[in-house]
């Protein structure tokens, strides 16, 4: 049997080296011993090889700093494998690899611990303070976590002692000594006694848990913890803190309120008013689901007012008509027709955004005529206030808002309908549509017959 | 540090308790090098203690104040509860974060507050206790910050680019409870201030030019449980309107705990735990598992999650005719839906299968519990029988009683 004697327990990359090395000359993982520790002379590899980079490595270079005095074996035995055929390490059912990443898990969890658990005090060292913590790891993790310390403590002097070895700390370097004792780092700070008043007062007492918290918190980190000495205490506290809060007269609210008003939609005597009191609807269930109503947008006395269908996700999200996708493609075919988008009104049939959840997506859901007929309220009172010259209604939701019967868009598209007061009513596709269209042809065709609708309203309005 | 702030502490602690989240992770990354402060923040959260109630402690969460003018019926700081106020000024938060931090006690800071003289009087104490941390001090670690829905948006605007999260309450499940048990607060303006951080974050994450502002990376909120009738279908569907309107790194769920000084206006019991952690695994296989909040609720009984029995086993016992699956061709969707196996698991079993099909062996190296699985998958030498016909099979999988571990989070 072959002793290879490695000078420090948590080295990956001396070992790695030795491996090479050994790999190179055949060596068998059975023909191997491994230890730390040892004198130099002992050490019984030929000349380390070049580093070189091995799959898995980051596996193995975790599960090396485990305490296990069989780690280097088990991951010398890996490499070897590895050096055949690699393939095996992506397989998660491989008992080699199992083990490894046991090991693995083991190391990561006390470095996490460690990341967690370390307490630093402050003490005078010279002029200038410094930060020193004494910490009892399981495994080798320190040496591998002075880097997040290093970047989460820039500017500060600290220092991390545990049995194995000491990291000093000071602008930006790193120097490490044999490791310690406990005696070597004061027992209390001076903000311990403020740390344990918030712990305890962070601490609900009606929900007491000791199970949940040792299975995150195990007995053997208490020691280091300036706030496990008060655990005792609020444990024995618990059950009587809770059983009082529960016991105690409750007290009544101050003041009884009166429910809010509701307002009277038929008093609004302008824009203003009627968006105040469109905001509180809640004639229809869509106002459960959606952030809030969206109000048409544009001037009071507009000569043109165009009707869509609903909001959709993003006019949901920001309290306005004709936003998203398809309000692109409606402000792209105003700009062609040379037609300014602030001398419109512009609103929606339903006020309210309609959809089904597909997963973490709100997916646009089309409205029954319902849902039209009760919101069509809203958009009559609408056109009361605007008083348009015309109306253009784009798609069948905004047709049947507007006139109260299903009409197909195709048969009703360009023609003009009368209504009161001597305003007309024009029917055009919803810009949706031509977002939704695939075929080219179709595509050039509907976006023309767009172009020439919005172009005769506007001609219309003037 | 005098005896005075360690009082302040206590009660601005105690006060702000009743708030789960403790998350803090997703920031973006960052550390003290080249700065003159402190701190970092590398992605996953790390929790720094736990409490006897099991509950993790990353942040140093507290209150700006405890005064409050709403009359919030569940609330411990409402104006008509006869408890200790006090109040912290944005400096004295500042330098006890930092302390804290000095020593590794916290991740960072969770600031809230009282509504003292207006929404937005409140919220600009909020931010410029950040913006001392952030720009007076060069603090790198976490800060969440609570926005007060109703303050001027371009105060919370201000907040998203001071802190790592933001986070507004929904408060209760439903719009008539919040009526009725919190007077001053309206669902609308939630939302409306949920969707405008929506949009912020998504704006910002869309931006890709070196030149951009930093800005919050996720938002969040909490519902209270057993405060008011809704039952868990609704939280549940309330939940998914949520994820899916506003894109929420979270929904926390906060089983309605007594407090001191309670309202009359609401039940004085023990806090309902159990249904708090059905609905935080419920709300678990709507993010991870690819279940459909219908799929949920109709695995539910009369709207309510078996205490009993996770809601995942649930579902299975009532859709039985989709197992056995078979852990060597199905597809990682049904993979996700077998009782007792988790995302990891699921993802070796993938990997583990491509070198070749998977025996109960290797189902055993590769899952952390093989007793619960094996009534719904096949393997090369396994297949359940009749046990999954059994109507005996809901008794099997109930599990011992025992105290659960409610829930863990950084």
């Amino acid at each position: 049997m072959r002793m290879i004697a490695l000078e420090r327990p948590d080295d990956p990359a001396t070992f790695y080296e030795h491996a090479a090395a050994l790999i190179a000359e055949g060596a068998a993982p059975e023909t191997l011993s491994w230890s730390v520790g040892a004198s130099a002379d002992l050490f019984g590899a030929a000349t380390p090889a070049t580093r070189q980079k091995w799959p898995g490595e980051k596996l193995f270079s975790a599960a090396l700093l485990h305490r296990t005095d069989t780690r280097f074996a088990l991951v010398y035995r890996a490499l070897w494998r590895a050096s055949g055929d690699a393939r095996f390490l992506e397989n998660p059912a491989d008992p080699d690899v199992c083990v490894l990443r046991r090991l693995e898990g083991e190391v990561r969890r006390d470095s996490h611990k460690m990341r967690a658990f370390v307490r630093f005090r402050e003490i005078r060292d010279g002029e200038e303070a410094r930060f020193v913590a004494w910490c009892e790891p399981s495994h080798y993790t320190l040496r591998a976590n002075v880097d997040f310390f290093a970047r989460r403590f820039a500017n500060m002097r600290w220092s991390i002692v545990t049995p194995d070895l000491a990291a000093h700390y000071e602008q930006g370097e790193v120097r490490f000594a044999p490791g310690g004792t406990r005696g070597d780092v004061p027992a209390e700070d001076a903000r311990d006694e403020d740390w344990r008043a918030y712990y305890a007062a962070t601490f609900n007492p009606a929900r007491l848990n000791l199970a949940a918290m040792q299975s995150h918190l195990p007995k053997k980190f208490w020691r280091n913890l300036p706030e496990a000495q008060a655990i005792a205490g609020l444990v024995r506290a618990a059950q009587n803190r809770a059983e009082a809060m529960i016991a105690a007269p409750p007290t009544a609210p101050r003041v009884e309120r009166a429910p809010a008003p509701t307002p009277d939609a038929a008093e609004a005597q302008n824009l203003a008013d009627l968006r105040a009191q469109l905001a509180a609807c809640e004639n229809c269930p869509l106002h459960r689901d959606a952030t809030q109503t969206v109000c048409g947008a544009g001037p009071t006395n507009a000569r043109l007012m165009i009707v869509a269908e609903q909001p959709g996700d993003q006019e949901d999200l920001a309290g306005a008509p004709l936003v998203g996708p398809a309000g692109r493609v409606f402000d792209e075919a105003l700009r062609r027709v040379g037609c300014a988008r602030d001398d419109i009104y512009v609103t929606n049939a339903v006020k309210h955004f309609k959809f089904t959840l597909k997963g973490k997506r709100r997916i646009h859901a089309k409205p029954s005529a319902g849902e039209i007929d009760i919101c069509s309220w809203w958009l009559r009172r609408e056109v009361e206030l605007v008083r348009p010259k015309i109306i253009v209604a784009m798609g069948a939701s905004a047709l049947r808002g507007l006139t109260g019967e299903t009409l197909p868009v195709r048969e009703s598209r360009g023609k003009l309908i009368e209504l009161a007061e001597g305003r007309r009513l024009l029917t055009t596709t919803h810009p949706a549509y031509l977002l939704r269209l695939q075929d080219e042809q179709e595509k050039r065709l509907a976006w023309r017959a767009f172009l020439d609708d919005l172009a005769q309203a506007a001609q219309l309005a003037a | 540090m005098g005896f005075d702030i360690r009082q302040k502490l206590a009660v601005l602690a105690d006060a702000a308790k009743y708030d789960a989240s403790c998350a803090s992770s997703g920031g973006q990354k960052r550390d003290s090098r080249g700065a003159k402060g402190v701190g970092s923040v590398n992605g996953s959260g790390i929790c720094h203690s736990y409490t006897p109630d099991g509950r993790c402690v990353s942040l140093l969460k507290i209150l700006l104040t405890n005064y409050c003018m709403y009359d919030c019926a569940f609330c411990v700081n409402r104006v008509s509860s006869n408890v200790w106020r006090a109040r912290f000024t944005p400096a004295e938060a500042a330098q006890l974060t930092l302390d804290f931090y000095r020593r590794n006690f916290i991740e960072g800071l969770f600031l809230s507050s009282g509504i003292i003289r207006s929404p937005d009087y409140t919220m600009e104490q909020l931010v410029e206790t950040a913006r001392l941390l952030r720009e007076d001090h060069q603090f790198r670690g976490y800060i969440h910050l609570k926005t007060i829905p109703d303050a001027d948006p371009a105060l919370i605007a201000r907040a998203g680019e001071l802190a790592d999260r933001l986070s507004c309450n929904i408060e209760l499940p439903q719009e008539q409870s919040l009526k009725a048990l919190a007077p001053e607060k309206r669902i609308s303006t939630i939302r409306r201030s949920m969707a405008s951080i929506r949009s912020q974050i998504d704006g910002h994450a869309a931006d890709k030019s070196a030149r951009k502002r930093r800005f919050a990376t996720g938002q969040s909120t909490q519902m209270i449980v057993g405060a008011d009738s809704a039952d868990d279908s609704a939280i549940l569907r309330t939940s998914a309107v949520l994820y899916g309107g506003y894109r929420l790194r979270r929904v926390y769920y906060s089983a309605f705990s007594p407090i001191p000084d309670a309202s009359a206006a609401l039940p004085l019991r023990a806090p309902p735990l159990q249904r708090e952690h059905r609905l935080y695994q419920a709300d678990w296989l709507l993010r991870f598992y690819g279940f459909d909040v219908e799929e949920l609720t109709q695995a539910t009984d009369g709207g309510m999650l078996d205490l009993n029995l996770d809601p995942k086993t649930s579902w299975a016992l009532k859709n039985r005719a989709l197992f056995p699956v078979d852990v060597n061709r199905a597809p990682r969707e049904m993979l996700l839906r077998v009782p007792g196996l988790g995302v990891r698991a699921a993802d070796r079993m993938i990997a583990a299968r491509r070198h070749g099909a998977l025996r109960l062996d290797d189902i055993s190296r590769l899952a952390s519990s093989v007793k619960k699985i094996l009534p719904f998958i096949t393997a090369l030498d396994w297949t359940p029988g009749a046990t999954l016909d059994s109507d005996r099979l809901m008794q099997k999988l109930r599990p011992e009683p025992r105290q659960l571990d409610l829930f863990s989070c950084a």
